[in-house]
């Protein structure tokens, strides 16, 4: 039997290539129109750049800052609001020496060939946004066929050596950007990016909406928080396979719906850059979820601003929170205040977190017998709220194992506190007999 | 402790319940050590260091290493456990790296516990030198917040094949700077490398080289192995390299006793021989008794556990600690692995009991006496094993003990085949088209082909073409690139054993405690609901089996019975490859999809292996297509039967079938040198698709390794074997050690068996 056979006897074997082919089918449906022959720029209005290492096809769209408007905000907000809060998220920014233009961001973001990474994963869309003067302009940069790809990057180092300094993206720390690498290691070219700052919204979208949301997909943040709801978007797994498609076919049609894609990807980039600004420059009057709030209280506890974190909290506990919601604000606000040294007022909430019934919690009562034995020296209020733990801790059901390591934790501390209040009741008899 | 030794042999020699027996005893003389002194060229740091440790020459075999590595060859060293093979690699390695601290080397062992080891023995070295050199490993272990540590500044990394083909190469880019400067690349332990695992090593080593080549480095290779009749081939074949072969061992070793022990027949009429498990028992009592230390080799983990827990109550019954005897596996976690390992060594615990997982060189010390129960397979890992026995200064002592089946019955009774013989070569086929094209998959992922390249001796370019026309690489300007969103690493494993595991929660616990975990292969035959899983020599009833999320959930039992599944398979012929066509039988070589399904399991009572009662099976079937081999008899056979042939034999063609197979499955290892578990035989009187009683013999491993190609060219050699053994064994009707027991095979199978056998070779 010669090779050819036996190769196609083994394949057809394998269950897993026909699970792929399976799903191929599927996908294929996604467009049934009749496959031919089209070239890129009858699809996209645009040209081929020319490199020293061929070309490759490039579209530059031009967005008026003025009218260019989706959802709550349109791109000139941009102005408005940045950098606000930037030094959250980048700490060279802290000092104020540190300065930004609008003109000097990079919006980023790639369409691959598969979300695995490696080396076999090839960026075959690269799209680049960037405001200069009245306008706002995205470039998108495309390889019509795999041997375009060292063009490509030619194409896009000339971009990326100008004055850029910070590049802004979603999720590009760990995904688009290590690929970006990996292409240039793959074809030997010299990445020639000059920004010294990377600004990966997924993190500060994470610290501010992910209380609320949980879903931090790009998709959702769009709907939930910009209020955009796109039309007839291709969902981003089929991405890969409509290009590979392409490739076998040549028919750019269905290659639409990927520039738009990645076009609107970038446009969210500015606009959830402005919402993250805005957030952050006046945040209590933006607050409208208490939700929110608690996680800009955290953002501003990780900055060491306690007191303007507690404020975050207090607004968010007048807010519409659940119970379990309510007992985590309620803690977070109770550190802050003692952070501040805000003794009272971190008291009131830990009694309140005790009153309020939850599931059974230590650190109230720790806290409690910490604040009365250490800094009032109470050790009669100190050896009470001890006392009150253990008793509660009794009717709770609990794993006993940690049970057990609670109540000698609580029992080593009522020890000592009435070793001291014995000690204390002793020097001040000591101190009448005199 | 050396008087222990000899007077234990002494005692088993005079002892006329053993001594009849006792089928070999090899005496093994000592070796002086043999030595030259450090070369000039070497690191004047280096030496200091040996000199501290008190090491003032180097034996001779690391010297003549140590010369050809610095001549710029790639070596094999071949020598016996415990003999410093470790300096024979980090001795040029360390010693490149003070004098180009740029040098990159990657040290590549089978297993994890083994790196593990490895690395503590290179960090003293590195330590002690106060040199900027960082090692580390590299596995599914290493933290991810490490790991970018280690692809940017590790001048060794220790990672084994799997973490090398799965997370390594695919993401090449992230490792430039070792591919780059990469001078050395250690694999050690490369005899492990055969069969199946080491046809996908060749490749993946040739993976590694495309990319060396991308990155223009030209690493050199050292290799360690153990005895084989065939390192310097199997290092050039894996590598595909010129090497020189260091074997001049110059370490020294005590004296060694080598003892083989048959367990005696206790019905002559059936060839039933005492339990393999209870002598064993019985003589490592005496060991205990004399304070040996002592390892146990057993070849399942059953065996594993039955010896343990067997050992454990005779501990209990003279009054000693029972943790005194410890298990040791693969399935333990690695916390409880370590406490073991630190137990031997500190000389704690007094005998181990041990699937092959300590054959490996893992840092246990050495012992003084070492047991192995039934043959491992090979001579190879057989001195692998009894290695772990054997001091420098004292004496030290191995013993085989045999268990019924065909080949150990063959081993024990021709002590000259394992002590004269060479031992094997280990076999690989790395241009096995299944394994090949997996990897050209994953090497096209890693760098786009060009035409003229080569990968593997196959026509490359008929391959990527037809990966082409498959949609899953596209060819354009004189390239072909990787074409799928598949990661294409992740599909394939080096080892024929899946990559998934089921996980053993103890309910009881009360945090769900893991207690083991069985691979996805052994799951319906070792987890199924009501099985009896035995952990430490503890019992366990599994209560539940959750199959799609690879849990099993068990409950401690104290019952007086363990369980045994009963496996039925359906066979689907798909291709017929080749044929060779004789009058009474017909061979056949191809492709068949193979469904197995355990139904039902047995509860056999311990000691007396009575049979207890059943219990149902509800677990989906599995299916592989593989390769096969197959025989046809012809409709002659089926009209004997129930025939009276001769004065009292009938032939019985269902019982004659079932005998030969089992002879068959037994023999062909030695012929196609793979493991005896690596191939599986299936005997149907009517085989609905041959239409005629047909008896299969197939590669167990998805699509086939080339086992039962070689069965089908080597047959003529194999039944002639299979003959052999029979009319050779001493039984009247049928025992375990030829044709199988006669409950199984039927007081005709034996006849009929050797009479299949007789019309079939002419």
């Amino acid at each position: 039997m010669d090779l050819r056979n036996r190769l196609e006897k083994i394949e057809s074997l394998k269950k897993r290539v026909q699970q792929i082919n399976n799903a191929h089918q599927k996908k294929s449906d996604f467009y049934s129109q009749t496959r031919k022959t089209i070239p890129i720029s009858e699809v996209i209005p645009g040209n081929a750049i020319d490199t020293p290492h061929g070309s490759c096809f490039f579209t530059e769209k031009t967005f008026p800052l003025e009218t260019s408007s989706y959802g709550d905000y349109s791109l000139l907000d941009m102005q408005k609001y940045f950098p606000s809060g930037l030094h959250f998220w980048i700490p060279q920014f802290k000092s104020g020496n540190e300065e930004i233009k609008l003109e000097e961001i990079l919006f980023f973001d790639t369409e691959t060939t598969g979300l695995a990474g490696g080396s076999g994963t090839y960026i075959f869309l690269l799209g680049l946004g960037y405001f200069k003067g009245e306008n706002f302009y995205i470039r998108q940069y495309f390889m019509s066929d795999y041997h375009e790809e060292e063009a490509l990057l030619w194409a896009v180092n000339q971009l990326f050596a100008q004055d850029f300094k910070l590049l802004v993206s979603y999720n590009g720390k760990s995904y688009d950007f290590p690929l970006l690498q990996t292409r240039y290691i793959m074809t030997r070219l010299p990445l020639q990016l000059n920004t010294s700052y990377h600004l990966d919204l997924l993190f500060p979208t994470r610290r501010l909406w992910k209380r609320r949301l949980q879903d931090c997909s790009l998709a959702n943040i769009e709907k939930k928080i910009l209020k955009i709801y796109r039309e007839e978007d291709i969902p981003g797994y089929l991405i890969p396979h409509v290009y590979f498609r392409y490739l076998q076919d040549k028919d750019s049609r269905s290659l639409k719906p990927i520039f738009t894609h990645n076009l609107q990807d970038i446009i969210s980039l500015v606009l959830l850059t402005t919402k993250i600004s805005q957030t952050l420059d006046d945040p209590l009057s933006m607050g409208k979820f208490a939700l929110d709030l608690c996680s800009i209280g955290k953002i501003y506890e990780g900055y060491k601003d306690f007191q303007y974190s507690s404020k975050c909290y207090e607004e968010a506990l007048k807010g519409n929170l659940s119970d379990e919601e309510t007992l985590d604000a309620l803690k977070l606000c109770s550190f802050a205040y003692k952070r501040q040294g805000e003794w009272e007022k971190a008291e009131v909430a830990w009694r309140e977190i005790i009153s309020l019934n939850g599931q059974f919690n230590l650190y109230p009562y720790e806290e409690l017998a910490k604040y009365y034995e250490h800094k009032l020296k109470d050790y009669q209020q100190a050896g009470a709220i001890v006392e009150e733990a253990l008793q509660r801790l009794t009717k709770e059901n609990i794993s006993w194992s940690i049970k057990e390591q609670w109540q000698n934790s609580l029992y080593f501390r009522l020890e000592r506190i009435k070793r001291k209040q014995r000690l204390m009741s002793a020097n001040s008899k000591d101190n009448q007999g005199e | 402790m050396a008087c222990d030794v000899k007077a234990i042999i002494q005692e088993l020699e005079q002892d006329y319940t053993i001594r009849p027996y006792l089928t070999a005893l090899e005496h093994i003389p000592a070796q002086d050590a043999r030595l030259n002194d450090f070369p000039a060229w070497l690191h004047i740091g280096l030496i200091d260091q040996l000199k501290q440790d008190g090491i003032n020459r180097l034996y001779s075999h690391q010297a003549s290493a140590l010369q050809a590595i610095n001549e710029g060859k790639n070596v094999v060293v071949v020598t016996p456990t415990a003999s410093g093979k470790t300096l024979c690699y980090n001795l040029p390695v360390l010693d490149k790296i003070i004098k180009e601290p740029e040098s990159r080397a990657i040290y590549l062992f089978p297993t994890k516990a083994l790196s593990q080891d490895q690395l503590g023995e290179l960090y003293r070295m590195v330590e002690a030198l106060n040199k900027p050199i960082s090692t580390f490993t590299y596995d599914g272990d290493t933290p991810v917040s490490a790991r970018s540590a280690i692809r940017n500044q590790g001048n060794i990394v220790v990672t084994n094949p799997d973490m090398l083909h799965t997370g390594i190469l695919p993401h090449h880019t992230k490792w430039y700077r070792l591919f780059q400067n990469l001078r050395y690349v250690v694999v050690d332990e490369i005899h492990i490398y055969r069969g199946v695992f080491g046809s996908h090593m060749a490749n993946v080593l040739r993976r590694l080289r495309r990319i060396c080549e991308f990155y223009g480095s030209k690493p050199q290779f050292i290799c360690c192995s153990a005895t084989i009749a065939n390192p310097l081939e199997l290092a050039e074949k894996i590598t595909e390299k010129k090497f020189t072969l260091i074997n001049n061992n110059g370490a020294p070793s005590g004296e060694k006793y080598f003892l083989f022990y048959n367990p005696p027949v206790v019905n002559r009429q059936l060839g039933i021989r005492k339990s393999l498990i209870k002598e064993t028992a019985s003589l490592v009592s005496k060991f205990l008794n004399h304070d040996i230390q002592t390892i146990v080799f057993a070849r399942s983990r059953l065996t594993t556990e039955l010896l343990t827990s067997y050992l454990k109550d005779y501990l209990d019954k003279i009054g000693q600690d029972r943790d005194l005897v410890r298990g040791y596996r693969g399935g333990y976690l690695p916390n409880l692995r370590r406490e073991i390992e630190k137990g031997l060594k500190e000389g704690l615990i007094k005998g181990v009991i041990s699937t092959n997982a300590l054959e490996l060189g893992v840092d246990i010390g050495q012992l003084d006496a070492c047991f192995i129960t039934g043959y491992p397979g090979t001579i190879t890992s057989t001195w692998q094993q009894a290695g772990r026995a054997g001091r420098r200064t004292h004496s030290s002592v191995a013993i085989l003990v045999a268990s019924s089946v065909p080949l150990d019955q063959y081993i024990i009774n021709s002590p000259d085949y394992f002590f004269k013989e060479i031992p094997e070569s280990a076999v690989i086929d790395p241009d096995n088209l299944s394994i090949l094209i997996s990897h050209i998959k994953c090497a096209a992922f890693e760098l786009p082909f060009v035409p003229e390249e080569k990968f593997g001796s196959e026509e490359l370019e008929d391959i990527l073409q037809f990966l082409e026309d498959k949609g899953i690489i596209h060819f354009t300007q004189n390239k072909w690139h990787w074409m799928s969103e598949a990661y294409p690493a992740d599909e394939i494993s080096l080892r024929s054993a899946s990559t998934e595991n089921f996980t053993i929660i103890d309910i009881e616990e009360g945090e769900n405690k893991v207690i083991g975990e069985v691979d996805r292969e052994s799951a319906s035959t070792t987890i199924y609901e009501g099985a009896i899983y035995i952990h430490e020599g503890e019992q366990y009833t599994i209560t539940k089996l959750d199959y799609d999320d690879n849990k099993a959930y068990a409950k401690q039992v104290e019952v007086n019975y363990y369980t045994d599944a009963q496996v039925e398979s359906h066979i689907k012929i798909l291709d017929v490859f080749d044929l060779h066509e004789e009058e009474n039988i017909k061979h056949q070589y191809g492709e068949i999809a193979i469904t197995t399904i355990s139904t039902m399991y047995k509860k056999v009572k311990f000691y007396t292996h009575e049979n207890l009662g059943y219990g149902k099976i509800n677990l989906p079937a599995e299916d592989m297509h593989t390769t096969a081999y197959w025989l046809i008899l012809s409709e002659t056979f089926s009209n004997l039967v129930g025939g009276k042939i001769s004065k009292g034999f009938t032939f019985d063609l269902a019982g004659g079938l079932l005998a030969l197979s089992n002879v068959m499955v037994n023999v062909a290892p030695l012929f196609v040198m793979c493991d005896p578990k690596d191939i599986r035989a299936v005997a149907q009187i009517r085989s609905p698709f041959t239409d005629l009683p047909t008896l299969y013999i197939y590669d167990n491993y998805p699509g086939g390794v080339g086992f039962s190609e070689k069965i089908f060219e080597l047959r003529d050699k194999i039944l002639v074997a299979a003959r052999e053994l029979i009319e050779n064994c001493g039984c009247d009707e049928g025992c375990p050690s030829c044709v199988g027991p006669i409950n199984q095979v039927g007081n005709q199978g034996k006849q009929s068996a050797l009479f299949i056998l007789k019309e079939a070779i002419r």
